[in-house]
């Protein structure tokens, strides 16, 4: 039995353009039954994502997509994410802001926030004007703009108006691009929060008390070491928009064949046309993350 | 018949409120009521509001909605997380220390009561007491007359290099904001939302219409939405150039969907009828206080009729529209800057009949 979902997107708290709200409302609106906001490293969005699900009747998960990597240091470094899915339940009290994963994604908040205003620090005077430095300077680290939406800060001509001409929102958008990569990679100062291999991040999601399922594993060059990855996973992600259908078929197979969890969703940023996954997850895939058995008649797509 | 009359305090704020601007002295002080006491008392009940994780968030505790009312005796929990964040920072040291003895945390509490005339007034209670992962207030009761309640806490400690004094919430820069239902009795508002993909109406201060008084009627964007399912539309316009983590990228363009909403309306049981026109009310109150920006309702403000009787009948006359901004770089645009497409035109009804609303007994 199949659960209509979609259980890996982003919103405007990572690199994805929507509100929680608005991530939820339009899962409603095309039918979906349980879904969970997947930002990068964080959970900013959840409880508001929780709380617009509650009001639309659909399951809402607790998720956040881990950044790991496989070769970290080397010249084949690559980034590997681990997808963690917490029971529905740990929303009830403050479960959810004592998590490690929860905690972690405070932290990545603020050093956030530093990289930023840093490399704003560099440009002039004029271009710090024009993107608002002084603005982003006072604002808390929960509520700074993330990846997409300082992007949208410096090439997006609505968001900051007139003050920059083209030429400078492309040498500007070079400029910070080069930096952002640096946040995550071995040539940062986030080792500790980014040098994680996979397994060591599949580990720290189920000591934190959630399923741990492996991303989108057809987007990583070293193929030997995510298959080696895979076998430690406990679950996949087989349909999302990554994959072709023979790849999703082909993930689907290995899956089932391990006898794992898979999932799937959209992994959705808004920055194209929404691709409705092809198919549900498995029932007994969102009951192992809900740790309990699911009333049917809510949640059979 | 029992005459009621408003106190002129609560009558003055009443033209303040956006949802009820308009409303008369002369038009309230003649209100005729109902004999049930259901025009100026709200059956209210007890609640909890819990701040945690970037949301304050209101729920019921006595089977209520999603509302708070005059009279509701309320308790705020606070998240310890969220208190030692606000001061420690990035001192991972002095979070280490506060979250191993929370008692160096000294959290106040002040409780914020905005009038229907728009006065305040402050009620500051007793620093919290932590107890595991949150702290929790003393309870108090919501003073009658309130349209709306915010909360500060202010956060002390003396447990790092310096003692440090923050704003908890200001941190956080949650919004602490809540309306409150039942300033403007016998004015009511009745609000037709959804409930997931159910179709909901009620009258928040409860009972029904009151005759001779204003009713404010609501209808939240979700639920046009809904009337219209969204997710049908069409609503690119063109591509623009955009960028992502990857590097540069051409988007779709999307134009903004706007409604036009009309309403038939009835307040003799559907003999006679009358018409009216909803304005958008951006920030209403009847999204609550942590509505994200962009949310709207479209509300119209309604006199019922001293001679108002049986129900009040509605339906309501629901287009979408795709507005094309004037200026702005779009790409192989489709439609003409400034152009305003009609992509649907429906009525909202109770299936086949219209909705109706009980008009309180005189």
């Amino acid at each position: 039995m199949f659960v209509a979902t979609d259980l890996h997107g982003h919103t405007l708290h990572s690199d994805g353009r929507a509100t929680p709200e608005e991530y939820v409302e339009f899962r409603r609106s095309i039918g979906m039954k349980a879904i969970a906001i997947a930002d990068h490293d964080l959970m900013a969005g959840v409880r508001a994502g929780a709380l617009a699900a509650e009001r639309t009747g659909m399951l809402f998960l607790p998720a956040l997509e881990v950044t790991a990597h496989i070769n970290y240091g080397e010249s084949s470094e690559e980034q590997f994410h681990v997808l963690a899915y917490y029971p529905h339940a740990v929303l009830e009290g403050y479960q959810l802001e004592e998590k490690v994963l929860y905690r972690r994604g405070v932290t990545v908040q603020r050093r956030w926030k530093e990289l930023v205003l840093a490399w704003m620090s560099e440009q002039t005077a004029e271009d710090r004007e024009a993107l608002g430095f002084a603005e982003l300077e006072a604002m808390p680290p929960g509520l700074f703009p993330a990846l997409q939406s300082t992007i949208l800060r410096i090439v997006d001509r609505s968001a900051t108006g007139p003050a920059l001409t083209e030429e400078r929102r492309v040498a500007l958008f070079e400029s910070f691009r080069e930096r952002h990569i640096t946040f995550w990679s071995s040539q940062g100062p986030n080792r500790d929060l980014f040098g994680w291999t996979p397994e060591e991040a599949m580990e720290a999601i189920r000591n934190d008390g959630a399923t741990d399922v492996v991303a989108h594993p057809t987007r990583y060059r070293d193929k030997d070491r995510t298959a080696k990855a895979l076998d430690e996973a406990s679950g996949i992600e087989v349909y999302t928009s990554r994959h072709k259908a023979e790849v999703a078929q082909k993930f689907r197979e290995l899956a089932e064949a391990k006898r794992k969890h898979w999932t799937s969703s959209s992994d959705d940023h808004q920055n194209a046309p929404y691709a409705r996954p092809p198919c549900g997850t498995p029932l007994r895939t969102i009951e192992r993350i809900c740790r309990k058995t699911m009333q049917l008649d809510m949640l059979i797509a | 018949m029992i005459k009621v009359r408003i106190l002129p305090r609560l009558l003055g704020a009443a033209v303040v409120l956006p949802t009820l601007a308009g409303c008369s002295q002369e038009a309230e002080d003649d209100v005729a009521a109902a004999s049930d006491g259901e025009l100026v008392e709200i059956k209210a009940g007890t609640g909890e509001i819990t701040v945690r994780g970037y949301l304050a968030e209101y729920r019921s505790t006595s089977n209520g909605d999603e509302f708070i009312r005059v009279g509701e005796k309320l308790q705020v929990n606070l998240a310890l997380s969220m208190a030692i964040d606000a001061l420690a920072g990035g001192d991972a040291a002095l979070a280490s220390a506060l979250r191993a003895d929370p008692s160096k945390i000294e959290a106040t509490p002040k409780i914020t009561f905005v009038r229907a005339d728009d006065t305040k007034s402050e009620l500051v209670l007793a620093k919290i007491a932590w107890s595991g992962a949150a702290g929790t207030t003393a309870s108090f009761t919501v003073p009658p007359g309130t349209k709306r309640l915010s909360i500060d806490f202010e956060g002390k400690t003396t447990a790092g290099a310096a003692p440090k004094t923050v704003m908890i919430f200001g941190y956080h820069q949650v919004r602490a904001n809540f309306p409150v239902f039942g300033a403007f009795l016998p004015n009511k508002l009745a609000l037709f939302d959804t409930l997931g993909a159910d179709r909901r109406m009620r009258i928040l201060e409860g009972g029904g219409v009151v005759p001779g008084a204003k009713i404010s009627v609501d209808v939240t964007d979700w639920r046009l939405d809904t009337i219209v399912d969204k997710s049908t539309l069409d609503l690119r316009i063109g591509q623009q150039q955009s960028g992502n983590r990857f590097g540069p990228a051409i988007v779709d363009a999307l134009g903004a969907l706007e409604y036009e909403v009309d309403a038939a309306v009835s307040f003799d049981d559907g003999a006679t009828w009358g018409s009216a026109k909803f304005e958008k009310a951006p920030g209403s109150d009847v999204l609550g206080g942590s509505a994200p920006p962009g949310r709207f309702v479209l509300a119209s403000l309604l006199d019922v009729p001293r001679e108002a009787r049986g129900n009040m009948k509605i339906a309501f006359h629901v287009k979408a529209f795709l507005r094309v901004p004037e200026q702005g770089n779009i790409l192989n645009p489709r439609y003409a800057p400034g152009a305003r497409i009609l992509l649907k035109d429906v009525w909202d009804k109770d299936g086949d009949k219209d909705y109706a609303l009980r008009v309180a007994n005189r």
